[in-house]
């Protein structure tokens, strides 16, 4: 009986807090000034006038009860700052300038996407405010409450704290975190996570009992404090079912699922975490950045080193070969200087110095239809002058120093490619914005993409 | 012109899949349209030892972790479907093992489509009559064949 599934599925493998949030009139003078550590973090280049936020893919649910104002489209469409915010009817629109403390004083601090969810951070005079869309049927939205027919989006109000700087957004498969600091303890900063924990991916000791006769789903829709650390995190990177933390005394912790190595605590240490557990240290340099969107995780050095853990069974942590899972982090051989990392699920990207993009692994890598394999990195040869690159599950993304943005990958029916069409796409290609813009960031979601832009 | 006899097949929807509740209203829509008779039907959450205890003569493959944490993950659907054909018709429909592979390969397939990895793909099928009628008796241990 129990060989049905295994034989059919690997046939070829061999090897809360009440707090309402309340706008408070003290200004925040200081700027959002903490970039260095976050990949997420937006440049504020103020020779551009206005900040402007696309989408395009499936961020919107095919069950559009109630009516969301986010569609499926296979190019950039513009995401009003008031769409965003839920009226009382549950629709978009309709008051929402006033709601995010009216449109000129409004910037978009932080953006960031999971499966099928995302989360915008704004910075108003008075405070940040966070905003999630897609998805909440684990709470993922952290609007204490789920959705389970459709998807919805709104203000992110119980559960944090009344004043808040907010200084990284990142979001999994079913759970999110938000990491602030009061407004009257800029030094602090807390964690607060939200959505599914079946693995422990939250980090607050609570995760799926092994031997429950009666297992329950476990998930939290309101923000919760993520208490178990004594040093301030400073990036989090979240991986589809687990989290990896950087703090500020340069330690890696990790938590959620560990089945494929995913937390890089070593050998015989692949059972589920539930609290941020230290991994074993292996770097003498400061870790510049982390990623993770799948089950593998890169770590950038301040020397400029490269270390990967996790699964690679396509051989996406860049060691030339096919590894089904690497526990412990492992050093990546490469000679660039590199300033970029990114992780898909197959495959890993980054950039160079001199704005080259290498990839490695399996999928539509952007080297051409008769490539879709390379066990080391490769440069793409159409690319150039690349600042900053990004992966989705199956997809790339890439933007020139001129704030061009640059696509390619699986299109997966899902238009997130942003290029008109829904197919597979195995050549960079440029996307078209219905305005002239400058690219600042983008969010790249499983089949949906939130782009950051300034009016040129 | 001879009538065919309707064939039945166990499918399972796994938990990635039925963690969006708007994906699986899609595959229901899909059964209908291409008539597939759903004749039972249910939701299981397992914990990781009754995923172990399933999977038991798999626990020294390297992938016994991951399945059953997987499969342990969240909700998923056992259905038994029913149509001429379903066996071959469901699979054709689910496709390759490797929903990262069949986004190259076979992108129109139900794995490409909604599976994440290869891990998280997303649904099983039968693969012959005698595996159906195993697995359907597993789920369904009162159905009455």
């Amino acid at each position: 009986m129990t060989r049905f599934m295994i034989t059919k599925i690997f046939n070829n493998n061999n090897n809360n807090n009440n707090h309402r949030f309340k706008i408070n009139l003290i200004i925040i003078k200081s700027i959002l000034n903490y970039r260095k550590f976050s990949s997420s973090s937006i440049n504020h280049n103020h020779h551009y006038k206005k900040q402007k936020l696309f989408y395009w893919g499936s961020v919107g649910s095919p069950m559009n009860t109630p009516k969301t104002p986010f569609e499926t489209t296979t190019s950039p469409r513009l995401l009003n700052f008031s769409d965003l915010v839920k009226t009382k009817s549950g629709g978009g629109g309709g008051g929402g300038e006033q709601q995010l403390g009216g449109r000129e004083d409004i910037e978009v601090t932080y953006i960031a996407s999971g499966w099928a969810h995302s989360l915008i951070a704004f910075k108003s005079k008075e405070t940040a405010k966070v905003f999630s869309l897609g998805l909440n049927s684990s709470g993922q939205l952290g609007h204490c409450t789920i959705n389970d027919n459709y998807f919805n989006h709104g203000q992110i109000e119980e559960g944090l704290p009344p004043n808040f700087k907010v200084h990284s957004l990142s979001c999994g498969r079913l759970h999110s975190f938000i990491l602030l600091s009061k407004e009257n303890n800029n030094e602090k900063r807390d964690l607060y996570g939200f959505g599914n924990t079946m693995y422990g991916q939250l980090g607050i000791g609570k995760q799926a009992s092994v031997n429950d006769e009666n297992p329950k789903y476990l998930y939290f829709p309101t923000p919760q404090l993520v208490d178990g650390l004594k040093e301030n995190v400073t990036q989090v990177a979240c991986g589809l079912d687990h989290t990896i933390l950087l703090t500020e005394n340069n330690n890696l912790y990790s938590m959620g699922w560990g089945s494929d190595g995913q937390l890089g605590l070593g050998k015989g240490n692949t059972s589920d975490r539930s609290i941020p557990s230290l991994i074993p240290k292996f770097h003498n340099s400061s870790v510049r950045k982390i990623a993770s969107t799948v089950d593998f995780t890169l770590a950038l050095l301040d020397n400029d080193e490269l270390w990967a853990w996790g699964n690679s069974e396509y051989g996406q942590c860049m060691t030339g070969e096919k590894v089904d899972k690497i526990l412990e982090p492992i050093k990546v051989p490469i000679e660039h200087k590199i300033i970029d990392i990114a992780t898909g699920g197959t495959f890993s990207a980054y950039v160079t110095d001199s704005g080259d993009a290498y990839i490695c692994g399996y999928g539509a890598l952007g080297l051409g239809d008769n490539v879709i394999e390379k066990l080391k990195p490769t440069r793409i040869p159409t690319l150039n002058n690349v600042k900053k690159i990004y992966c989705g599950m199956d997809y790339t993304a890439a933007i020139s120093a001129s704030g061009e943005l640059f696509t390619w990958g699986c299109g997966n029916s899902s238009g997130r490619l942003g290029l008109k069409h829904t197919g597979n796409q195995f050549v960079p290609m440029k996307v078209t914005f219905p305005h002239e813009v400058f690219v600042e960031e983008v969010a790249c979601g499983t089949n949906h993409v939130i782009a950051l832009c300034r009016m040129t | 012109m001879s009538l065919l006899k309707n064939q039945l097949s166990l499918a399972l929807l796994k938990p990635d899949l039925c963690a969006n509740p708007a994906i699986v209203h899609k595959l229901f829509e899909l059964f209908q349209k291409d008539q597939f008779e759903i004749v039972k039907e249910r939701k299981i959450l397992w914990s990781k030892s009754q995923a172990e205890q399933f999977y038991f003569e798999h626990r020294n493959r390297f992938f016994y972790e991951r399945l059953c944490g997987y499969m342990a993950s969240g909700p998923f659907v056992a259905l038994i479907i029913s149509k001429p054909n379903a066996i071959k018709d469901w699979r054709d429909l689910i496709g390759s093992t490797y929903p990262c592979r069949a986004r190259i390969s076979a992108p129109n397939t139900l794995r490409s489509l909604y599976g994440l990895t290869d891990t998280r793909n997303s649904f099983h099928g039968s693969d012959s009559e005698e595996t159906a009628k195993r697995e359907i008796k597993f789920f369904f241990p009162d159905f009455k064949f």
